[in-house]
């Protein structure tokens, strides 16, 4: 991910993650989150939307080690879940 | 204070609905109170009252209506206390609660005007919660519901919610979906959670993720996210809105008061998109919690699974978890109105003025068809007059239809009564019961309205005049309670009403005597038993010795007499000495079209109302030269007739020939002396414009098929200008518009 998650690289973001859905990849889905700096509604919401269609594909997403930004702003927008780490991958975070 | 106050004109439009709806609520209220009395301990009808106070306050809380919120909180905490059974409903609380209602039907009808309030009105409110206080006994601060941080203001400080104690930490609940351009705009929702985290503490805090898609379907620089959270801080409402400030346009924000009780969260329930599933929905107000969601749905299942039906979802959240049964109330009546709905489309609430306007034309189209007719009988082509025969009948249907359309029963203006009668006699010192009887029985709702007032003044007096007080009536042998009946029924084409008492009667001596100080009779002229009555009617006459402040409110029931005329009806009195009296008003059904009987004098033409025609004779000798006023000698009986001719100052016709008209109009008989009889009409009354008001014996004007204008006779008025002047004398026809009439006719 890169340090950046707000409105201004939404776009981008989706799809590239669409591509990365599409090459398959492991389960679960799995984004390095360390380096976030910024983050925003729109940049939560895009990981919400995320989370979604991977639980439509029967998968789960996790945030490897998220930063302390993200880790406020999900809480701050009660999506703690983003958080929580899929069952059997062991406390990533 | 508006919550959406950038969606005002929204606001504005569903204002009127949201009074409208109220004002049936507060309606309910008092018909509920009423009942209770007879019932004080009936459950059900104080369960009904209370989810009828809470659907005002619910609602009017949307619409920020602050001050009905606040009153109606104190109401609702003292129903509350009513329906845990720790106060009992006296018939002094009854009068309170009442009041209370009266209270709040004019907070809402302020809502409309948005005038400030008068300080008197705001006084005569804080009085009342102060009495609602005291009802509710001391604890009344402790009486919130509970599970809610929620601090009420005292009862010395009904000001305003979000003014009330300012300084003091209070919880206020906020559910905020975001516009879909939020992001767009360059609006953070988390920028804005972080503010009011500036202002207070946000103890809990849910995000509303079921609107945003999967990633595919995705805008993703549109938000759909929303929230619920409860806020404790020190902020004024003004403060908290403000952090919405820039998101306003189009984020949909409810912010509920520290003072909401449950009420407000069933508000939200209710203002929640359509047909989110019930479980959702109370857990999204933070009603319940998942477990207890997941545990009901369980059951749910289970019940099911057993009984092969589903328990209702409600129930079991009720029994399991203890929820309050408001909030389950609410959002199980919003599925239910939601499933209702095809049922209910049977009903459909239209605008009285479109229906008018449909009526007006189809008046036109009664008149047109009625053209089309005369001029094919005037072709004498068979099929022409067949075809138009045909289309005139048909309309004759619609316009049945239409008017059927129009037609209430009068029942709700009878149980408006109910109030009336309780607070009348209480005030008299009387007990009364009220009998309803035939309140299915359908007129014409702007005959109904029009009525009302006239029967208000006619119940206040047989309860002033005409029952006794408790004491005497058993002095007499009476019960101690007083009986007091409206009832309503169809006679003959008319809709009958009567207001019957079981007092003592009208006493004809008294009215005699009244009758001759005040010279409406000859002194010592005693005439029969049924003009005595009607003496009461006139002008001027009022027995009652003790003018009290009821129906002696300087309207006479000479007015009740006109104003029940103005609508074609008549009125007339009967009594028993000592066994009471009924008062009998006869109402036309609909006041649009009547069956006229069609007369010309000269080149003018005048209709009467068919029903007063009684027949028409031959007239033998001319009529005097001039003369307004004559007599024709009717099978042994003297008839007054007069001419309208010399009335109007109408131009002479070509022949000698005249019939003379009997009508009848209420007990009098007179005769109008004409030139032609064209025969039975069907009339659309048009009234008659204001120059022409002063017109003594016109009650209407009507366009004939020709284009011709009838002017519609009104029999009453007639008959006492036939009655004038000992029915000789030079006529009034130098007084007389004739000008206008000549205008008219031309």
């Amino acid at each position: 991910m890169p340090a950046e998650l707000t409105i201004y690289v939404v776009r981008e973001l989706r799809e590239h993650w669409l591509q990365a859905l599409d090459a398959g990849g492991g389960e679960p889905f799995a984004l390095a989150a360390g380096g976030v700096e910024q983050v925003d509604a729109a940049g939560l919401q895009l990981l919400l939307a995320l989370r979604h269609t991977l639980a439509q594909q029967g998968r789960s997403l996790l945030l490897q080690a998220p930063s302390a930004a993200l880790r406020s702003a999900c809480l701050n927008l009660g999506l703690g879940t983003l958080l929580d780490c899929p069952p059997d991958t062991g406390g990533a975070a | 204070m508006n919550p959406m106050p950038d969606e005002s004109g929204f606001v504005r439009e569903v204002l009127p609905v949201f009074v409208h709806e109220a004002q049936e609520q507060i309606e309910t209220i008092e018909q509920l109170l009423l009942q209770l009395e007879d019932e004080p301990a009936d459950r059900e009808l104080l369960d009904a009252l209370f989810r009828c106070a809470h659907t005002v306050k619910g609602s009017a809380g949307i619409f920020g209506l602050d001050a009905v919120v606040g009153f109606t909180h104190h109401v609702e905490t003292l129903l509350d206390r009513l329906r845990a059974g720790q106060v009992a409903l006296s018939p002094e609380l009854s009068t309170l609660l009442l009041r209370c209602n009266d209270q709040i039907r004019a907070l809402v009808a302020a809502a409309l005007d948005a005038q400030p309030e008068a300080a008197e009105a705001a006084a005569q409110r804080e009085q009342l919660v102060a009495l609602l206080c005291e009802a509710a006994g001391e604890d009344l601060q402790a009486g919130a519901p509970a599970g809610l941080a929620v601090v009420i203001a005292g009862p010395e400080q009904p000001e305003p919610i979000g003014q009330a104690l300012p300084g003091a930490t209070r919880r206020w609940h906020l559910s905020v979906q975001f516009g879909v351009d939020t992001f767009r705009n360059g609006m953070d929702p988390l920028a804005i959670l972080n503010y009011l985290r500036r202002l207070g503490d946000i103890p809990a805090l849910v995000c509303d993720t079921s609107g945003v898609p999967a990633l595919e379907p995705l805008d993703p620089e549109s938000c759909h996210l929303g929230f619920e959270f409860g806020l404790l801080t020190t902020a004024a409402r003004s403060e908290i809105e403000a952090a919405f400030e820039f998101v306003r346009d189009d984020a949909r924000l409810n912010l509920l008061a520290p003072e909401a009780g449950l009420s407000e969260f069933v508000a939200l329930i209710e203002a929640l998109p359509e047909q989110p599933r019930l479980g959702d929905m109370l857990l999204s107000v933070g009603a319940i919690t998942h477990a207890q969601l997941q545990q009901a749905l369980q059951a749910q299942a289970q019940a099911r699974a057993s009984a092969g039906q589903a328990a209702p979802l409600g129930a079991i959240l009720q029994s399991q978890s203890g929820v309050s049964p408001q909030v389950v109330e609410a959002a199980l009546q919003k599925q239910s109105r939601q499933r209702q709905g095809a049922a209910d489309e049977r009903f459909i609430r239209v605008h009285a003025e479109r229906l008018d306007a449909v009526i007006d034309l189809l008046g036109e189209l009664v008149t047109a068809s009625a053209g089309g007719l005369l001029r094919a009988r005037q072709c004498r082509q068979r099929e022409l007059v067949e075809a138009n025969e045909h289309i005139s009948a048909l309309v004759e249907e619609i316009r049945n239809a239409t008017l059927q359309l129009r037609m209430v029963p009068i029942g709700e203006t009878f149980s408006r009564f109910r109030r009336v009668v309780r607070d009348t006699a209480a005030e008299l010192g009387k007990e009364v019961t009220l009998e309803v009887v035939g309140a299915e029985t359908e007129l014409d709702k702007s005959v109904v309205e029009r009525i009302a007032d006239p029967l208000m003044h006619l119940v206040r007096n047989a309860l002033d005049h005409g029952l006794e007080r408790p004491e005497r009536r058993i002095e007499l042998g009476k019960p101690a309670q007083g009986r007091l009946t409206l009832a309503a029924s169809h006679e003959a084409g008319t809709v009958l009403i009567r207001i019957r008492d079981d007092g003592h009667g009208i006493d004809r001596e008294r009215v005699l005597q009244r009758a001759w100080e005040r010279g409406l009779l000859e002194a010592g002229h005693r005439p029969s038993d049924a003009e005595i009555l009607k003496l009461i009617f006139e002008p001027g006459f009022s027995t009652a010795e003790q003018i009290t402040n009821l129906s002696g409110r300087g309207v006479g029931m000479d007015v009740v007499r006109r104003n029940i005329e103005a609508l074609r009806g008549t009125v007339s009195l009967h009594s028993q000495p000592g066994q009471g009296s009924c008062i009998e008003i006869r109402l036309p059904l609909t006041l649009a079209i009547i069956d006229g009987f069609l007369v010309g004098v000269g080149r003018s033409k005048f209709i009467f109302p068919l029903e007063a025609v009684l027949e028409v004779i031959e007239a033998r000798e001319p009529p005097a030269q001039g003369r307004t006023r004559g007599l024709v000698e009717l099978r042994g009986h003297v008839l007054p007739v007069l001419s309208l001719r010399n009335l109007y100052g109408l131009e002479a016709s070509g022949s000698d020939r005249s019939s003379v008209v009997v009508i009848q109009a209420g007990a009098q008989r007179y005769g109008v002396r004409v030139d032609q009889v064209l025969g039975q009409h069907q009339t659309v009354i048009k009234p008659l414009s204001q120059i022409f008001r002063s017109l003594r014996g016109m009650a209407g004007s009507s366009i004939l098929g020709n284009g011709e204008i009838a002017l519609i006779v009104d029999v009453n008025t007639l008959c006492q200008l036939a009655g004038q002047e000992g029915l000789a004398g030079p006529g009034r026809s130098e007084t007389q518009p004739k000008p206008a009439l000549q205008g008219l006719s031309a």
